[in-house]
């Protein structure tokens, strides 16, 4: 099963968490982050297993996706 | 015992070749820390007035901080100061790799350069003993075959910084390179070297740092790296260094595109981080003490060269604002730029200004002896940086950085030549991030990234309102970020690692013995902020609020195509954004610091001097 995480201020930002906004696998990382009522551009990074990806990305069964915010500096 | 230092100036007269030490005055070290405040202090108090940015009077200040060489994570940071002569105000760079630990471990918090060589020289620095060496055979070099002559001749364990032959020729963004391929790039520091005869600086060190409190320094440390280590951000910033950020750059239409005319590039996928990754990344390269090593060494085999990076902002400049879209091509030009001593930011702007200019027609065929000066044209790319570094033909008009080449190529160049105060814009398409365009205005060497970094704020705050907090932000981070220049450290481990900023604190306090709150350290970059401020109205006749306004293209043409497409600012609300900058920071109407807030932060007796 696809899991998807959250850091920093996108997991204060969401509005529903990954557990509630049904199976991952089969859509794509925009749609899940609109799923999670995240404010799209401040996703700077998708990694999925380790590599970067773009959120038109389609999450496959066993995926491990992480939501990576750019706030640090900023 | 000033804790935490080297403990000594190293000042070099390359007029007379008089070497001389003093001790670091302990009240200027409380007062201004150390690097960047150094680099200023020195600079202000020291630079004849009006100095010719290329004539002898001008200064070198060569500056580790307090944190700089020891156990906190990324303590390699080094500033490098002088009179700009790209801006004709205050140029302050920072370098990373191992060269600020060993200037440090030499027991020196500043080396001053002033005079010119009557031959090019090298400056040898082993410990206490310090000569200036002929450096005739090395002249005409590029900077990374100096550097690896150097290394040759003189050990391994001697750090190396050089210039190639743009800061031979008097390329106003020439920059100095060290450790093959990081650079104090902005401002033309490596100009300035250049004007000095000096081909190249080797440095070794081997002494201790005195530290106050060793266990309570060890123990911070260990936190600090602690915090690193277990930093979700690791993965990201490892693997991809800046260059993780050109996706997500395109994705908001912040990617600097065909001379700033748009936000995203068709084709940046081909640029993103993983395809550098997995297309050219031969392995990891970090900086002194560095926990998350951002640096990317790569083969580029379609050229047959190896490079550092490309970082992010090469990335930006060489590829999306010159539109090239080969990961290859973008990496043989930082290639070039770096060997050739070129500022990769400044050189790829003043190519992608170039280019509009030839597309409008405003230069020729006859202008470029032959090149096609089209967006996406690499070889035109190569080309340029070439006749740049040399100044051959159009290439002696570029050298002088956009506002200049604008001015002498008129026609309405002015307009889209992309500066402030004469710097070019690093890597942010602005159009639509107000916080972002005032970071550029109000950046105390000219439009450099390095001082705020404020788009996400404007993502969260919206993109298209001008407001008091907006300004407010930019201020807190040009007090925090350059802060990090002052110590001697790097702050990506605070920017891209999410470090608690209190982290630092009793590191800071168990290092020099001084008990320092954060805001306390902030009043000090806030006074480094306000006398470099000073130091623009004492050198640049007529300085003011023109300063700092960006070109027109950011208030009256719209972004051309994109996700911002079709955005533009008032012009009624950069000034706004300016108004509300200058009133939150104390300074009158014409970004003037008021007598008040020199009196605040101690600056009195340097604002007679202005």
């Amino acid at each position: 099963m696809a899991t998807v995480e959250l850091l920093g201020i996108l997991r204060e930002q969401a509005k529903a968490a990954p557990e509630d906004i049904g199976p991952a696998e089969g859509k794509r990382v925009a749609e899940i982050i609109q799923a999670l009522g995240v404010p799209t551009d401040l996703v700077a990074f998708v990694m999925v297993n380790g590599r970067q990806q773009p959120k038109t990305y389609v999450i496959q069964s066993d995926d491990h996706v992480i939501l990576i915010p750019l706030i640090g500096g900023g | 015992m000033l804790y935490g230092y080297g403990g000594n100036i190293l000042r070099i007269d390359l007029t007379s070749g008089a070497i001389a030490t003093e001790p670091t005055d302990p009240k200027v070290a409380e007062k201004f820390l150390g690097g960047r405040g150094f680099g200023i202090y020195f600079l202000f108090t020291e630079l004849p007035r009006g100095a010719d940015p290329l004539g002898p009077d001008n200064l070198l200040i060569i500056s580790p901080g307090p944190l700089s060489g020891t156990l906190v994570p990324g303590a390699g940071k080094l500033d490098i100061a002088c009179k700009s002569p790209l801006t004709g105000g205050y140029a302050g760079a920072n370098v990373g790799g191992l060269l600020t630990a060993e200037i440090k471990y030499a027991g020196y918090d500043s080396i001053i350069l002033k005079g010119k060589a009557p031959n090019p020289v090298y400056i040898f620095i082993d410990n206490d003993k310090v000569e200036i060496r002929d450096a005739s055979d090395l002249w005409g070099k590029g900077s990374l075959e100096t550097e690896k002559i150097l290394k040759d001749r003189l050990g391994e364990e001697f750090q190396i910084a050089t210039i190639g032959p743009g800061g031979e020729n008097g390329v106003k963004y020439a920059c100095i390179t060290h450790d093959y391929g990081r650079q104090a790039g902005r401002g033309g520091v490596g100009t300035v070297m250049g004007s000095k005869n000096v081909k190249a600086i080797a440095v070794r060190g081997n002494k201790s740092i005195p530290v106050a409190d060793v266990q309570a320094f060890r123990r911070a440390a260990r936190a600090l790296y602690k915090a690193c280590k277990e930093s979700s951000g690791l993965q990201v910033w490892q693997r991809y260094g800046t260059a993780g950020v050109t996706t997500w750059s395109n994705e908001i239409g912040a990617f600097p595109t065909r001379n700033f005319s748009s936000g995203q590039l068709e084709g940046h996928e081909n640029l993103s981080g993983e395809v550098m990754r997995e297309k050219i990344v031969i392995t990891d390269k970090g900086c002194f003490g560095c926990p998350s090593p951002c640096g990317k060494w790569s083969h580029v085999k379609k050229h047959g060269v190896r490079v550092e990076g490309p970082e992010y902002e090469s990335t930006a400049l060489l590829g999306g604002d010159c539109a090239l879209t080969d990961i290859e091509d973008v990496a043989y030009a930082n290639y070039l730029a770096d060997d050739l001593g070129l500022d990769s930011i400044s050189a790829g702007n003043v190519i992608a200004f170039a280019m509009e200019c030839y597309e409008r027609g405003i230069l020729t065929d006859k202008d470029t002896d032959g090149i096609r000066l089209t967006f996406g044209n690499a070889e035109a790319v190569f080309a340029m940086l070439k006749k740049i570094a040399y100044k051959e033909g159009i290439g002696a008009v570029l050298a002088e950085g956009v506002k200049r080449a604008s001015q002498v190529l008129g026609k309405g160049s002015e307009a889209f030549a992309i500066q402030a105060k004469g710097m070019e814009f690093s890597g942010y398409e602005s159009h639509n991030a107000p916080s972002m365009l005032l970071s550029y205005m109000t950046c105390d060497v000219g439009a450099h990234h390095n001082r705020s970094w404020a788009i996400t704020y404007d993502i969260q705050t919206g993109r298209d309102t001008v407001t008091p907090d907006k300004a407010e932000r930019v201020i807190y981070l040009q007090h925090v970020r350059p802060l990090f220049d002052a110590l001697g450290a790097c702050r990506l481990q605070w920017v891209e690692l999410g470090l608690d900023l209190n982290l630092y604190v009793p590191a800071i306090a168990a290092l020099t013995g001084l008990e320092r709150s954060w805001d306390d350290l902030l009043k000090v970059s806030e006074r480094i902020w306000n006398l470099t401020r000073l130091f623009w109205f004492r050198e640049v006749p007529g300085f003011g609020r023109a300063w700092d306004m960006p070109p027109a293209r950011f208030y009256k043409e719209p972004v051309v195509s994109g996700p911002t497409k079709g955005k533009v600012m008032a012009l009624g609300d950069v000034e706004r954004l300016l108004d509300m900058y200058y009133e939150r920071r104390g300074w009158d109407a014409d970004g003037r610091p008021s007598p008040q807030k020199l009196q605040e932060l101690g600056l009195t007796e340097f604002a007679a001097a202005v």
